[in-house]
């Protein structure tokens, strides 16, 4: 029985699922290197996936989903920060032991770390799919919603703080 | 003032240069420590219960996104069901001269009548049927439906006038004879199209309920089905039976069937039985149709159809002779798309009414 004449094609929602479970290890990493838990980190993947499905009828063009979906994670990071804080005795206990194990790990430049957590989100978002996912400054761009120019320039601008930090 | 205006340009044209400047250097600052921290920020995995609950948001996602459709795909058949409705009950309540004319003239279902024949609910958990498909039957003088029979009776009616007054008129008995003639083998080609449909329409709802069940042996996954028929119109010169069918595993997926009676010859239509011998119908309505989508996308942005997108080959190029299309209650063709056909998913199943302005010169008289 043929249902769509002709062209078969992925729905919007077939697509969105396939990429969560293609990439949800990307959008994992980068929630924990802001939030620095486990709990919240998988939170916010989560309801990062739900929303991307939910409103998956509204990709207009297929070929951006991905940036769609890694937009909505980021998003979705924002929104935790947000919130305030719930010291909770799991979230101190978690935060605490990522702080000793880095300091296990010499190879582990703890200043430069916390001179990147310190940075605004969104600089410290360039730099992380920057320089530890390898996006194009392209693909940045339009996970930012941004142009080009505008990346390069916070993308500089971050990486002269982190320099100058280094150098102190 | 000027004096600001030139600082301000001298000011601007620094700040370019210096953006430039940042541009040619950006390659050039190299943290070599961030090298280790990538380390350790790519060596973060999600750890498996974590992934457990992605995997049922997903799950919720699109069980959420199914129940929404399946509201929407309900809502707009219990519109079209009331609005057929309205014209049945409404209007003899009201206005005694409309009951007088719908008992007179056989304005719905003079021939054709849709009883229910496949009627299946199902509903656990994860899976839920609705199913309620009608028959066609060509009315039988004897069912005592008079109302609904009205043409058929006066058929033999004329026959019986025609038998009685033999002796005196032979002329008229042999035009009575002929009508009566026409009218029986129009009877009998009607009765052929109603076969025919029937059958495809048992086909379909029998497959799909089928498949529907074999759903439920599985373990996995949510599973929908709605199978629906109704009349969108009946009148002297058209019938016409929808099938309105909607699946759904995971994401829904709504699509239709239109089976389109031509009631001046019995026979089923096909769309280029409207338009005169040799017509280039296919070229004029798809170019109105795009024509259509266009004009509605400009007027609403939450509009979109596949007309000028990149990838070529899903976008709307032409109609076919095969095209799904019905005449609707006022005898205007209807283009009907079924979901994701011409438009992105969310659309829905979408339609175009072809005014009558625009395939006048090709129409058949």
């Amino acid at each position: 029985m043929q249902l769509i004449s002709g062209k078969k094609k992925k729905t919007n929602e077939q697509l969105v699922e396939e990429i969560l479970l293609e990439q949800y290890e990307q959008y994992y990493r980068l929630a924990y290197s802001y939030v620095k838990n486990e709990a919240d980190a998988g939170d916010i993947v989560q309801n990062g996936a739900y929303k991307a499905l939910r409103s998956s009828h509204t990709l207009r063009q297929q070929e951006y989903a991905k940036t769609w979906i890694y937009r909505i994670m980021l998003n979705e990071i924002y929104a935790h920060l947000r919130q305030p804080k719930n010291e909770s005795y799991e979230f101190l206990q978690e935060s605490r032991g990522y702080e000793a194990e880095s300091a296990e790990d010499e190879y582990v430049n703890i200043d430069l770390q916390r001179a990147l957590d310190s940075l605004p989100q969104q600089d410290k978002a360039i730099i992380t799919m920057k320089y530890f996912e390898d996006k194009k400054l392209e693909e940045i761009a339009e996970i930012l919603d941004e142009n080009i120019s505008t990346v390069k320039s916070r993308l500089y601008r971050s990486m002269k703080k982190l320099q100058l930090h280094m150098a102190e | 003032m000027t004096g600001n205006i030139s600082v301000k340009d001298i000011d601007s044209r620094e700040r370019k240069k210096d953006m430039e400047d940042k541009i040619i250097n950006i390659e050039n600052i190299e943290i070599k420590e961030l090298d280790s921290l990538k380390e350790r920020y790519m060596d973060v995995k999600m750890p498996e219960e974590q992934l457990d609950k992605l995997k049922r948001a997903i799950e919720k996602g699109k069980m959420d996104n199914r129940k929404e459709q399946r509201k929407r795909a309900a809502a707009r058949f219990a519109a079209n069901a009331a609005a057929v409705m309205a014209v049945f009950i409404i209007l003899p309540n009201i206005s005694p001269s409309v009951a007088y004319a719908m008992g007179r003239v056989p304005v719905l279902g003079n021939l054709i009548e849709l009883v229910t024949w496949r009627d299946y609910k199902y509903e656990d958990e994860r899976h839920q049927a609705d199913v309620e498909v009608g028959k066609l039957e060509v009315a039988r003088g004897e069912t005592g439906k008079i109302v609904l029979e009205d043409s058929y009776y006066e058929v033999e009616e004329a026959m019986d006038v025609a038998v009685e007054e033999n002796v005196n008129n032979s002329m008229e008995e042999m035009e009575a004879e002929e009508t009566f003639n026409d009218s029986m083998e129009v009877k009998e080609t009607l009765k052929n199209s109603v076969d025919d449909i029937n059958v495809q329409v048992e086909e379909i709802t029998e497959n799909l309920i089928a498949e529907f069940e074999t759903h439920l042996q599985e373990e996995m996954g949510y599973h929908d089905l709605v199978v629906k028929s109704e009349v969108v119109a009946d009148n002297d010169k058209y019938f016409t039976l929808k099938l309105l069918c909607f699946q759904a595993a995971g994401s829904g997926y709504e699509w239709n069937y239109f089976y389109t009676i031509d009631m001046a010859t019995g026979k089923q239509l096909q769309l280029k039985d409207l338009f005169k011998e040799g017509a280039d119908y296919i070229t004029v309505i798809s170019e109105e149709i795009k024509r259509q989508m266009r004009e509605q996308m400009e007027a609403d942005d939450n509009v979109c159809y596949w007309l000028e997108e990149e990838m070529e080959e899903w976008n709307f190029q032409s109609i076919t002779e095969e095209t799904t299309f019905y005449l609707n209650e006022e005898e205007k063709l209807v283009i009907s798309f079924n979901e994701a056909e011409v438009a992105p998913a969310y659309m829905g199943v979408v339609e175009f009414k072809i005014e009558e302005d625009v395939v006048k010169d090709i129409l058949k008289q």
